[in-house]
């Protein structure tokens, strides 16, 4: 018996198709899931319809007065990798500034932050690169409203690679190698590569989910009735695609060979900043990486072994079915739960 | 690792301290309670150790009841001790026996003893002695003049008393050649006092 049951802040993701809330139970010796739950919510408005969904799914849950750290994805925050030279150091806040202001356009306002990627001793003739985000007021003040409007404390704004690299670096636990991480969502996909435990590149793709989605159902036959055909669902798409891998997989064969081609270069560029490193793996999460046949694509295009993302399997995290059947989706609430913890 | 808040460090920071807080309390609740245990098991010990030494103070009833039926005997027998040992009573009488044998032959030749008084003289204040002193008065005939003047102090150095004086003389007039004198011997009374009593023995 435990006589002090801990729990994890309450994480929220508003994402750009579903917002999602977790909360874990228990500690680093054995976490489990103590209270979850998502609602469909698109658009810049997402957060109070997310947020009246939340609260009717968790209203045996007392979750009033808790910290809340909360992450955000979508048209409202950008990330951006701002190389800078030596002689151009002294402009780096004015650079930044430019560059922050060019990537979102708020009527409020802006709020950016940033990071130097450089890792182990930093070249002083090589140029630096910063890692810039970019998120713009109106959506900072809406994810901290929605928080305070279930009665939560907003502890932490992060950008959803944040959590998410933080939820697979745990599932990866301490490595030498550096690891990729490639999220599909709808309309954005970021590549990422962690070392270190460090976030050491992170670049927006051309490709994104929606495109995968595109391609894979062109690739199915109909789906056998109206609805599904307008909104279909990963499942019903898994279920469609049975017996028909090879047709996905020649469909998806331009934009595999696209997006690896993308990958490659920004692993070109890694591995000339980091003496050579070379990738151990790379690790799907998002919605496009639970399509049919992505992770085989993918692995096929890229040459190192690739895989979607199961943290609640691989940390031994107690889950509920329905998180453990979509867990690539739930990275980055997981990494916001996380936060923290040594 | 490393990330970018858009929130103010402090809102996280804050986070952080509310979550340690438990951890407080636990660390506090476990030295309170080390503290506790240190504090019960040092009173154990005190109260064994108490236990132990009136233990070992409390008298074994078989001694006790041995130095009672001792006590009785002493008691018993004390009350017939005067009568039941008189040679003790004799042996803390002060010796003067072998000056009396000796008093003739240091008169001188001539002397005739008459009287021997020994007593002892004690001086009290309360039940406290000032002084004791053993009392020796001798009358005898001595004949000459020059025995008259030496003799006490002949007597003193052979005697050993601290004094001896000539307290009176009387001439005799049967016979003119002889003087009576009557000596005075004093010396510190060196026997034991009675506790008891508050005398001499």
């Amino acid at each position: 018996m435990k006589l002090i049951t801990r729990y994890s802040p309450v994480a929220i993701h508003f994402g750009s198709l579903e917002s999602r809330l977790l909360q874990l139970a228990g500690g680093p010796g054995g976490w489990k899931v103590h209270a979850h739950a998502s609602a469909g919510a698109q658009g810049s408005l997402r957060h109070a319809s997310a947020v009246e969904h939340l609260l009717q799914a968790l209203s045996h849950k007392k979750l009033r007065g808790k910290d809340a750290l909360i992450a955000t994805s979508g048209e409202a925050s950008a990330v951006n990798l701002v190389p800078m030279d030596p002689a151009q150091r002294s402009r780096l806040q004015q650079t930044l500034q430019e560059t922050a202001a060019r990537a979102i356009n708020d009527p409020e306002g802006i709020s950016y932050r940033y990071l130097p990627l450089a890792g182990g001793a930093v070249d002083h003739a090589q140029r630096e690169e910063f890692l810039l985000l970019t998120s713009g007021q109106s959506e900072n003040r809406r994810c901290t409203e929605a928080a305070e409007s279930m009665q939560l404390r907003a502890v932490g704004l992060e950008y959803s690679a944040f959590p998410t690299a933080r939820a697979l670096h745990a599932m990866h636990g301490p490595s030498e190698d550096p690891w990729g991480f490639l999220q599909l969502g709808m309309d954005r996909s970021l590549f990422g590569i962690v070392h270190e435990g460090e976030m050491r590149f992170l670049k927006p793709m051309q490709s994104n989910g929606q495109s995968l989605l595109q391609t894979v159902t062109a690739a199915l036959p109909e789906l056998p009735n109206e609805e599904a055909m307008q909104h279909p669902t990963v499942a019903t798409l898994q279920q469609n695609a049975v017996g028909h891998a090879v047709e996905i997989l020649h469909a998806l064969r331009l934009e595999s060979e696209g997006m690896a081609q993308e990958i490659r270069a920004c692993l070109r560029h890694f591995s000339a900043r980091h003496k050579g490193a070379r990738l151990a793996s790379v690790t799907l999460t998002g919605f496009g990486a639970a399509l049919p046949e992505v992770e085989n694509a993918l692995d096929h295009a890229l040459s190192i072994p690739t895989s979607v993302a199961r943290p609640f399997s691989e940390l031994g995290i107690q889950a509920p079915a329905e998180i453990l059947a979509e867990e690539h989706l739930w990275c980055t609430p997981l990494g916001l739960a996380l936060r923290g913890e040594s | 690792m490393k990330t970018a808040d858009f929130l103010p460090p402090e809102a996280f920071a804050e986070h952080l301290d509310r979550r340690r807080t438990p951890k407080r309390l636990a660390w506090l609740c476990t030295w309170a309670l080390l503290g506790l245990s240190a504090t019960f098991a040092l009173e154990w010990e005190v109260q064994a150790q108490v236990s132990q030494a009136r233990q070992a103070q409390a008298p074994d009833a078989p001694v006790q009841q041995a130095r009672a039926e001792m006590d009785r005997v002493y008691g018993a027998m004390n009350a017939y001790a005067v009568s039941m040992d008189p040679l003790t009573d004799h042996l803390s009488l002060p010796q003067v026996g072998a000056l009396l044998t000796a008093l003739p032959q240091l008169l001188g030749q001539e002397a005739e003893l008459e009287d021997v008084l020994w007593k002892h003289e004690v001086v009290r204040r309360g039940r406290n002695v000032q002084s004791a002193q053993l009392l020796l008065r001798i009358t005898a005939e001595v004949r000459g003049e020059t025995a008259l003047i030496s003799l006490p102090e002949q007597l003193r150095v052979d005697t050993g008393f601290t004094s001896v004086k000539t307290i009176r003389t009387e001439v005799l007039p049967e016979n003119r050649d002889s003087v009576r004198l009557e000596l005075e011997f004093r010396a510190p009374l060196e026997l034991p006092l009675n506790s008891q009593q508050g005398s001499v023995r």
